[in-house]
């Protein structure tokens, strides 16, 4: 037997609208099918028709589990067909002339009163609906000042998927407004044509299926690398600027020296600024409790996303720590190697790894009434990582 | 303001507890007795019919005490007895009430 695919204009709080739309579907030769899944329904092409669609509120028994049978019974012994269940309804067709399933105003009115709540439990949706994107890009760290490291096409997708989630939420406040206006107070909503909501609803479809495509080119993008040639915003390393502040060059200063062996990135990193895996935490604090005067820690960590722009911070550390070639390479071929340089009470230490450049800066309280030297900080901090 | 559940009963209410008053029944044997018990007066619709035995069953007016595959029978508690009982008074002052004017 002929299907077709149909969207949903109505929510499924709107029961009247639904019924409607049901019966002037099957009124064209449409039965509903099966339950609608994602906005979409699916109808068996057939004789037209004359029928009555109701829904009647899901028990408490039901409302989660499987339908109750023995309402069902119930119901059929009526002439009424299960059809399936929307929201907390359950959904019957009858013969058009068939009798009401409702008989008194108090069960006429749970019905009602079901799909008043539904419809402000809709709200929630709403809520989601719109804090989805901005919740995503909170996730881990912000990814919208970070667009240009995404590709060009991730970057469309996030922002149709925030149009998407605009639209869908003005529509679906304002269809709850003009509803909650007009049934809350005992009356018929509105309802826009058919067509107008179908089209809002495949813009939902379609903000649904960004979703899912946008969370997992967020969450694949965690780990890309990407080439330096694709590269166009602000590399993600530490510039000079951070470790020296526009002061003379530390070799200038004679402040540079080199020291082989000791630290391994993987012990003292503690900060991350790209939401990457950091390894342990380096826990200098316990000195001080312990009274040996290590007043403040301020340890960064800095990953460039490739080799290439690994070797882009090399050219900068060339120029700002003038190292000839064979020094840089040394420098990158080589992770035992770092820098360090001094500070007023404590040290920062360059390290360069294959593809990773990492600043650490360990020093004592100015105001401590003893201010460890440069050397003295060095041997803690050596201590310290074993 | 929202509804008081059972402050009164509708006539489906009622009739539903008195047929569950008279012996434990099913959802259908419920139809039956009513359209008997009123020839047909009172419409019981089976969806007004098992929102009524759920909200009932919950607020344990009603237990359910047999299940043979879609079938569910029923029978009333002493809170069931006690509503339907008390009912029955108030529809009495009602009458009489009318019958003194």
């Amino acid at each position: 037997m002929k299907k077709v695919l149909k969207l949903v204009p109505y929510p499924s709080y709107d029961i009247a609208g639904l019924s409607r739309w049901l019966e002037q579907n099957a009124e064209n030769g449409s039965f509903l099918a099966a339950k609608p899944r994602f906005g979409i329904a699916s109808f068996r092409r057939d004789q037209p028709e004359r029928v009555k669609y109701r829904f009647v509120p899901a028990t408490e028994k039901d409302y989660f589990g499987e339908h109750d049978e023995s309402a069902a019974e119930i119901m059929k012994e009526f002439g009424w067909k299960y059809i399936c269940k929307i929201g907390a309804f359950h959904l019957y067709v009858n013969k058009a002339d068939a009798e009401e399933p409702f008989s008194d105003a108090y069960s006429a009115s749970e019905a009602v009163d079901k799909a008043k709540r539904e419809a402000v439990s809709s709200l929630y949706r709403i809520l989601f609906i719109i804090l989805y994107p901005i919740i995503i890009n909170l996730t881990s760290s912000s990814i919208i000042p970070q667009f240009m490291i995404f590709p060009l096409w991730a970057t469309v997708l996030y922002v149709l998927l925030i149009i998407c989630a605009t639209i869908a939420t003005i529509n679906e406040i304002v269809y709850f407004f003009r509803y909650k206006k007009a049934v809350f107070e005992g009356g018929e909503p509105k309802r826009v044509r058919a067509a107008y909501s179908q089209f809002l609803t495949f813009l939902l479809l379609i903000l649904f299926v960004f979703s899912i495509v946008y969370t997992a080119v967020f969450l694949s993008s965690l780990d890309r690398k990407i080439p330096l040639d694709e590269f166009k915003g602000d590399l993600p390393f530490a510039t000079l600027d951070d470790i020296f502040d526009g002061e003379t060059l530390p070799v200038e200063q004679g402040l540079i020296e080199r020291i082989t062996g000791k630290p391994s990135p993987d012990n003292y990193v503690t900060e991350n600024d790209y939401g990457y895996p950091a390894g342990r935490e380096l826990d200098l604090h316990q000195h001080v409790e312990s009274g040996e005067n290590v007043f403040g820690l301020n340890v960064r960590y800095y990953e460039t996303r490739t080799d290439a722009a690994a070797r882009s911070v090399a050219k900068n550390l060339r120029k700002y720590f003038m190292l000839d070639a064979k020094e840089e390479s040394d420098l990158f071929a080589d992770a035992e190697k770092c820098m360090i340089r001094e500070e007023d009470g404590g040290i920062s230490i360059l390290l360069a790894r294959k593809n990773k450049v990492i600043y650490v800066s360990v020093y004592s309280d100015d105001m401590s009434p003893f201010p460890m030297t440069a050397e003295e900080t060095a041997e803690l901090y050596y201590k310290s990582i074993g | 303001m929202p509804k008081k559940p059972f402050e009164y009963l509708t006539e489906q209410m009622f009739y539903i507890l008195m047929a569950l008053n008279d012996g434990k029944k099913c959802g259908i044997e419920i139809v039956e007795y009513i359209n008997a018990k009123t020839r047909g007066r009172v419409r019981l619709g089976p969806a007004t019919l098992y929102t009524l035995l759920s909200k009932f069953e919950a607020s344990s007016m009603i237990n359910e005490v047999e299940t043979d595959g879609r079938k569910r029978t029923y029978e009333i508690t002493e809170s069931g007895t006690e509503l339907y009982l008390n009912e029955i008074e108030r529809l009495r002052v009602c009458v009489r009430d009318a019958d003194t004017v």
